[in-house]
């Protein structure tokens, strides 16, 4: 395989004996540890991680995080979350950490616990729930992440229950002096007919690089509706791997929004399966980047029955030596009749360092179908910001202008509201334009 | 009734692949498998300076390293490399007076592959057929029949404006120069699996040089012909266009109905100098198989132009209908400033059929543009991919992409995919990409019947509109055999 | 004998029984009209007519030139003679009109065991017709229906109508989405092909159509069922009443 000893083999041999549940997370994390050996980094010949190499992790000595509740957190980066009315979860460094997190408010009908306090009491409640929707057979980081599972948060929502505040679970990276590994676990259940919305927020401090390997599983039932804004705003010694499968029952609607501040080094993958006849998954996302960061955003929509409907539009910024890699992949199952997929990539390159990538991939097995994909990369149109310095706007903040109305596409389907993101993620994206994006020479803008 | 409900009813019989005769010539061939000594035998047997054998030799040596590439969406057994022929030459014949002494069989060949008589008489050797074949201009034709070109018509006309139109064995004895500049400059010996066992083992193919400032006044043709059973087809063509030249070239291909795979492994490499133009057109029909997979040609071909003058342009346009696997992406290296590329592409694939097609369009120089048109037409169980890549690097400031990628699904066995490579590292660069899969709809099929078009010939219809803006980029003479084709490769494919 | 004569019709989509006991004779060179409320299953009646694939005939038959059609495909009852001019015609990408009216022209010529017709000839017939129809010359190297108004599309239906001659044409609420000049035009391309051998089925919602193509019968269809006939008169007296009468009754 590598002519290095596989990374995070330690890690694993170590931790065994102290990870909690009972047998069957014992057998499920020796799959996984099994499955990491089998795979190990994915190589130069790996189509799925052609455009993110992460051979690098293995010259960077991570320490597991320590197995037990951690400290409260000294000064979580709070402002570089989401913000507003929702019930909180705080995770620090993949644990969960009651005392940080407010779950004091669930309603009816809302169960929240810590992974592992589910691990030790009832793991027979997880059976249908934990390992089903991600492959670790083929996927070197679920593999990994399900070696080490240990915590995380398991959210069960009943049927016909409606969350009006959304939840947020705020993933914490801290590292003091030497670099650390962390692989939290989210559950998620929505049961028939119930509506949430889920809110996700990346954040970290600390000078060591840190890496973020999580995995959430969620299963939508019969006409369940889930919300599920996720931002990554990490530092740029961090790295972020986060993959999520998701399965829709009948009718189940699924909205996902990502927002990819960045970190040194993210990919975020996402695997939905339409599983359920009239179902619709939307998944859409803006990343904005610079510096060196890199942010690849992958996913997979696989069409199994008829009738269902699927949309995703990902728009990327790209400034400095920034690189936005976006593969996009349907797959409808042969006799997945009348399906509808729509796929829309847009990239704008602000630096001539920049990179972006893009691999939109249609694959079809049934022939009553409509599925359509655009993609499109260019620069910040010359024309349109000549009008605009014409009518007197000032040439940054012209380019600020047009850059928010390329991403307003993407953004627009994300909830708004007293309980709704979208405010918050305006800020935070106002923020990071009224910093050095916005302010690249006009000398290059003009034809 | 509804198109997928007529495929489950597909007529069962598809032996009417319109090319499958093959031609009982008495042939030289080396001794079956391949190993050095092979190489060796074919190098000898046409006379070639030391330097090419060595050339084949290293080649050899570094396939032998190489996997077998198995990142395309096909599925086929493997190949048994060492079962087959690496050369087969139809037997030396003394020159002849009259078409009459020429062997019918031959003849009845050529003329199922439709070329015009007094073409026919040139190819079979027959003497003062270039005085026969006058009335410029015309299509000029070099024939290959397995490993050898068998003539080339309209040779001396063209060598007196000084174009080069000949076989390459012949090009390797008149302008081994020539042939030693370019050959393998655009795609080297070990560029990939296929190429590299066709720089080993390619036996002829064809050769041409257009010189500065001309406009090649006649469209040059190649035939391809797989006739000898367990044979492979190597052929290499190398095309340079000096500067301010053009040409555009034809190339068709067939080869006998038969129940093994046979394999063909083509090189084709182009040169467009500064200002020069090439046009390059397939209409690749080579024996697809039988309705359960039975038979037909494994393509595999490395087609590759090098755009290396400014304002250099070449075009390809491919119509592949034929063979069991298509793995084929004739590609562009846009190097020079304002150089252009383009791709149009119709691929048809029915019954068991396999293509894995598209193109690469790599720019390098400033304001380099290309330009993919690709249609893909499933029907039956068949499966087709497209993959292309756009990369454009940092220097190519003002490139341009468009791409435009159809597919088109016939009954409900079939599957169609489409992967597109999309990668800019230059922020003055434009790229868009558009694709789109359906299939016949009900309504178009009722409207055509109502009109009194019976639902073969509707389909023949609806998929030649759905493939016009390629086929509109054929010459004439291709356009309306390629029609046809679009029609003939779809038989069978609604009940 | 008549040119049709349908006899107590019965037609089904799935479950749902739309035509329930058709009775309607169309003797050459006469105008029936079909008038009825949106839902009575008007389009049903051409479309079971045409040969559509979807529909059921569960009783009943359909004479056409005296002989029964059900076995017949679309293709061949087209062929045949009968022309449907479409309520929504569809679109074609990339066939032009002129390859889509050859290849359905030679189709007819061939089935009759006449020669294909020659380039030339075939070409001034384009032109000429569509001079009479007041099109535009280029209407005809433009791909079927593609990028054409929703008039222009009615307008080509007729074009083509009138370059294959059917004996029986069926119109399908051909007025629907004309404005007046447009209905006009359609209107005279119709009453030009009106002969002593043709017959015509113009099915229509309102009776504006009526008033430049005069019918000879008027049907009123409600339910399923012809539920009066009558003569011209019969569409004036609808277009001051309308159909409540008729769909209460039904």
């Amino acid at each position: 395989m590598t002519d290095h000893p596989l990374p995070f083999i330690e890690h694993l041999t170590e931790a065994a004996a102290h990870l909690p549940g009972g047998p069957t997370a014992a057998a499920l994390r020796q799959r996984g540890l099994d499955h990491w050996c089998a795979l190990g980094l994915p190589g130069r010949r790996s189509e799925a991680f052609k455009y993110t190499r992460l051979d690098g992790l293995k010259d960077i000595g991570f320490h597991a995080a320590p197995l037990r509740d951690p400290h409260p957190a000294a000064d979580i980066p709070a402002g570089d979350a989401l913000t507003g009315d929702a019930h909180v979860v705080v995770m620090v460094n993949g644990r969960c950490s009651p005392h940080l997190s407010d779950l004091d408010r669930l309603p009816d009908g809302v169960k929240l616990d810590s992974l592992r306090a589910v691990l030790e009491s009832e793991p027979e409640s997880l059976d249908d729930l934990l390992g089903r929707q991600i492959n670790t057979e083929h996927h070197p980081f679920a593999a990994l992440n399900t070696g080490l599972l240990a915590d995380g948060v398991v959210l069960t929502i009943a049927p016909g229950t409606t969350l009006e505040r959304p939840i947020h679970l705020i993933h914490v990276g801290e590292t003091a002096d030497h670099a650390l590994a962390v692989h939290p676990r989210v559950l998620v259940r929505l049961g028939q007919g119930s509506a949430a919305t889920l809110l996700e927020s990346r954040i970290g401090v600390g000078g060591a690089p840190c890496l973020m390997n999580s995995v959430t599983e969620i299963l939508l039932e019969a006409e369940a509706t889930l919300d599920h804004v996720s931002l990554l705003n990490l530092p740029e010694g961090f790295t972020s791997l986060a993959l999520a499968g998701i399965d829709l029952g009948q009718k189940a609607r699924y909205h996902g929004f990502i927002m990819g501040l960045g970190a040194g080094m993210a990919r975020h993958e996402t695997r939905i399966r339409l599983s359920g006849e009239q179902a619709h998954a939307g998944l859409d996302a803006a990343a904005v980047l610079a510096g060196n960061q890199h942010l690849d955003i992958t996913t997979l929509i696989e069409h199994a029955v008829p009738q269902c409907t699927s949309t995703q539009t990902v728009k990327s910024v790209l400034d400095d030596s920034a690189r936005g890699v976006v593969q996009g992949k349907v797959v409808v199952a042969p006799d997945a009749q009348k399906t509808d997929a729509r796929q829309q990539f847009r990239a704008l390159l602000l630096s001539p360092k920049a990179e972006a990538d893009t691999k939109p991939e249609l694959e079809i097995y049934a022939d009553d179908v409509a599925c359509a994909h655009g993609a499109a990369t260019g620069a910040l149109d010359a024309e349109q910001l000549f009008y605009l310095t014409s009518r007197g706007i000032d040439p940054r903040t012209a380019r600020g202008l047009l850059i928010e109305g390329f991403l307003a596409e993407a953004l627009e389907r994300v909830p708004g509201g007293a309980h709704g993101p979208r405010d918050s993620l305006a800020d935070l994206l106002a923020r990071r334009l009224s910093g050095r994006l916005a302010a690249t020479p006009d000398a290059e803008a003009t034809p | 009734m509804a198109i997928s409900e007529q495929t489950v009813e597909t007529v069962a019989d598809l032996g009417r692949y319109k090319y499958g005769f093959s031609t009982d010539i008495e042939s030289d061939k080396a001794p079956k498998g391949l190993t050095e000594d092979t190489i060796r035998f074919i190098s000898a047997k046409k006379n070639e300076p030391a330097w090419l054998l060595e050339w084949r030799l290293g080649a050899f040596r570094a396939w032998k390293e190489m996997p077998e590439p198995e990142w395309a969406k096909l599925d086929y057994p493997p190949i048994d490399y060492q079962d087959a022929y690496y050369y087969a030459a139809p037997r030396q014949k003394p020159k002849l007076k009259s078409l009459d002494e020429v062997d019918p069989e031959l003849l009845r060949t050529y003329e199922k592959l439709g070329i015009p008589l007094k073409e026919q008489a040139k190819l079979a050797g027959v003497e003062g057929a270039d005085e026969m074949a006058s009335g410029m201009p015309g299509v000029a034709v070099d024939a290959v029949f397995d490993s050898v070109s068998v003539a080339t018509t309209y040779k001396a006309k063209l060598r007196e404006m000084g174009v080069l139109f000949m076989s390459i064995s012949e090009a390797v004895q008149e302008f081994p120069d020539l042939v030693q500049k370019y050959l393998g400059s655009v795609v080297p010996p070990g560029d990939n699996f296929f190429a590299c066992l066709n720089s080993a083992v390619f036996t002829d193919g064809s050769f041409v040089l257009v010189p500065k400032g001309l406009r090649c006044p006649m469209e040059l043709s190649t035939y391809f012909r797989i006739n000898e059973k367990n044979t492979g087809q190597f052929e290499r063509t190398l095309i340079v266009a000096e500067e301010g030249s053009y040409v555009s070239y034809l190339e068709g291909c067939t080869a006998p109905q038969r129940d093994e795979h046979q394999l063909h492994a083509a090189v084709v490499e182009l040169v467009a100098l500064d200002d020069a133009e090439i046009k390059y057109s397939t209409v690749q029909n080579w024996y697809p198989g039988d309705e359960s997979g039975k038979g037909g040609i494994y393509n595999f071909v490395t087609k590759r132009a090098a755009c290396r003058g400014r304002n250099s342009k070449v075009s390809w346009t491919q119509v592949e209908t034929g063979s069991a696997i298509t793995w084929k992406y004739p590609s562009c290296i846009l190097q020079g400033d304002n150089s252009q590329g383009e791709f149009y592409s119709v691929a048809i694939t029915n019954n068991r059929q396999q293509a894995d097609t598209g193109t690469k369009m790599i720019h390098i120089g400033k304001n380099t543009r290309s330009r993919i048109v690709s249609k893909g037409i499933s029907a039956g169980r068949a499966e087709q991919t497209y993959r292309g890549l756009v990369r454009v690097l940092p220097r190519a400031e003002g490139a341009r992409n468009f791409t435009q990628c159809d597919s088109l699904l016939i009954g409900d066995r079939s599957a169609a995919h489409t992967v597109p490579y999309i990668e800019s590292r230059n922020p003055g660069a434009q790229l868009e990409h558009e694709a789109t899969t359906s299939r016949i709809s009900d309504d178009q099929m009722y409207y055509c019947q109502q009109r009194g078009i019976d639902p073969e010939e509707a389909v023949a219809l609806i998929v030649n509109g759905f493939c016009r803006d390629v086929l509109q980029t054929l010459p004439m003479e291709f356009a309306v055999e390629a029609q046809k084709l679009v029609g003939i490769s779809l038989e069978g494919s609604v009940g | 004998m008549p040119l049709i004569e349908i006899k107590n019709l019965h037609a089904r989509i799935g479950e749902r029984e739309i035509l329930k006991g058709i009775n309607l004779a169309i003797e050459p060179g006469t105008v029936h009209a079909v008038m009825g409320p949106n839902g009575a299953g008007k389009s049903t009646l051409s479309n079971v007519i045409a040969g559509r694939e979807g529909y059921e005939v569960t009783e009943g038959e359909i004479l056409f030139n005296g002989e029964n059609i059900a076995e017949l495909s679309p293709d061949e009852r087209a062929r045949a003679g009968i022309f449907l001019a479409f309520q929504y015609p569809v679109e074609i990408p990339g066939v032009t009109l002129s390859t889509f009216l050859k290849a359905a022209l030679n189709a007819r010529r061939k089935a009759a065991g006449e020669a294909e017709i020659a380039p030339v000839e075939f070409l001034k017939l384009m032109r000429d017709t569509a001079r009479r129809l007041n099109l535009p010359d280029d209407l005809i190297r433009r791909p079927v229906n593609v990028g054409f108004s929703g008039g222009e599309k009615k307008r080509a239906d007729i074009f083509q109508m009138s370059v294959l001659e059917p004996t029986l044409c069926l119109l399908d609420e051909t007025d629907s989405g004309l404005d007046i000049d447009a209905l006009k035009v359609v209107s005279e391309g119709v009453n030009a092909l009106r002969s002593p051998e043709r017959g015509f089925l113009v099915i229509t919602h309102y009776q504006r159509l009526l008033n430049h193509i005069v019918p000879d019968v008027v049907h009123v269809f409600a339910d399923g069922r012809i539920v009066k006939t009558g003569d011209a008169s019969l569409a004036e007296e609808l277009e001051a009443n309308g159909y409540a009468d008729y769909t209460d009754a039904a």
